[in-house]
């Protein structure tokens, strides 16, 4: 016969290993939903961003998501009124890097900028003036690359010129005695 | 320094002595470092991660005697550059022709016209957020982030140099960002200073042959900008006004 106090011990028992199998299984169920949506975005749409043609950002992925902005911010301030132009954090080498295989830009439903705002809800202004797509390099102005051809050496500044054919001439660096 | 040299001749072989060491140690503070690393660049350009210094102050001087009526290389130099598309009624104009004819004798100058980049510029005045500043090395520029485009800075110029953006831009140069709602005039081509080189007007003319747009650092009295400024008479636009400007003029 079984006393009244056994059986309230062994359903205790039973009922702590249901909760734990439960624990385990839902943990399974969330791993397992958390690799679905890796993959293949499950329910949830995911921007999708392109490769960049560079081996890896100039950060990890998880400070730029958080902190593109500010870099972005601070780079512009940097350049705009001190002329700092360092290539690291200046948007020219994150559209040069991140433009799209397909369109050469980072805009675009496939673009690498505009997917995550549009996803994200952000508005992204930076390129109603500036340019979405790498820097090519142009031909000169018809009259500066006739001039090239000709050999004229009076492209660039007279003084650099001076400068670069004679760098140890004393007169020519007035700049730096200062 | 030379500037201070007396006439004696004594005086002026130990100035030039004197320069002439300077150099030398100039020189050497220039040689490498380490590969690839100056402690500076001899020509102007800076390093990347090198602030603008108020050392350097840059400046055009034009000729209008070269200046040759109808030509106008500089203008279309310009617009390549910055990226005006010149199909836009309402196209930004940075740099203009201006021909000047006396009535009287029918003595005519041509010669362009652009911001000045003014040492006390009246568009800083009156700029109510401050978008339109002064770079440390003396480039009038305005930051389009904060510019909010209301045009005070138009009304203040005196040179009529600066340019309101009315309509949608696309396929901006990467070096030049422009769009619409803020007033933008001549950076001197900010990023082409910065990077060692000149302007685009400069280049142009001088690739043209006229060489009448001389651009460079008055502030260094080796410069050939200086040594021309203090050989022979120039004129500043408006002196009148005092803002001492960056650009300046020859036979006008």
């Amino acid at each position: 016969m079984v006393s009244l106090a056994k059986l309230r011990d062994m359903l205790t028992w039973q009922r702590g290993a249901v909760m734990a199998a439960l624990l385990a299984v839902s943990f399974v169920a969330v791993a397992s939903a958390d690799a679905h949506e890796e993959s293949s975005h499950g329910r949830v749409p995911v921007p999708a961003h392109p490769e960049g043609k560079g081996d890896k950002c100039v950060r990890d992925t998880e400070y730029m998501k958080r902190h593109h902005m500010d870099e972005l911010k601070h780079q512009r301030n940097e350049t705009m009124r001190k002329g700092i132009r360092t290539k690291e954090m200046s948007l020219q080498n994150c559209i040069d890097c991140h433009a799209s295989k397909e369109t050469n830009s980072v805009l675009g439903k496939e673009g690498f900028c505009q997917s995550c705002h549009s996803y994200a809800a952000v508005k992204l202004d930076c390129f109603e003036c500036h340019a979405s797509k790498p820097k090519i390099a142009k031909p000169l102005h018809p009259v500066v690359s006739q001039a090239e051809k000709a050999g004229d050496g009076t492209l660039a500044g007279k003084t650099r010129q001076e400068m670069q054919a004679n760098p140890v001439e004393p007169n020519t660096t007035g700049g730096a005695s200062k | 320094m030379s500037n201070n040299v007396d006439n004696t001749t004594n005086e002026k072989e130990q100035a030039s002595g004197r320069r002439q060491f300077l150099g030398w140690g100039a020189a050497m503070a220039g040689l490498a470092i380490a590969p690839g690393i100056t402690l500076f660049d001899l020509a102007h350009g800076r390093a990347p991660e090198e602030a603008a210094s108020s050392k350097v102050r840059w400046g055009m001087l034009i000729d209008s005697g070269k200046c040759a009526t109808g030509c106008d290389d500089c203008v279309s130099a310009c617009g390549t550059e910055n990226g005006f598309s010149g199909k836009l009624e309402t196209d930004s104009q940075w740099i203009r022709k201006i021909e000047l004819k006396d009535m009287r004798n029918g003595n005519s100058h041509s010669l362009p016209m652009m911001c000045q980049h003014c040492e006390n510029p009246p568009c800083v005045d009156v700029c109510p957020t401050g978008a339109s500043f002064k770079r440390a090395d003396g480039i009038v520029l305005v930051d389009r982030h904060i510019c909010i485009g209301c045009r005070y800075c138009m009304m203040a110029c005196p040179y009529k140099a600066r340019s309101f953006v009315h309509e949608e831009l696309h396929d901006q140069n990467p070096d030049v960002p422009r769009g619409k709602g803020c007033v933008e005039s001549c950076t001197l081509c900010v990023h082409r200073i910065d990077r060692g080189g000149q302007p685009a007007c400069a280049d142009a003319c001088s690739a043209a042959g006229h060489n009448a747009i001389l651009f460079g650092d008055l502030n260094d009295p080796n410069s050939e900008i200086s040594k021309r400024v203090a050989s022979s008479a120039t004129t500043q636009v408006r002196a009148d006004l005092n803002l001492n400007v960056g650009v300046r003029y020859q036979g006008i």
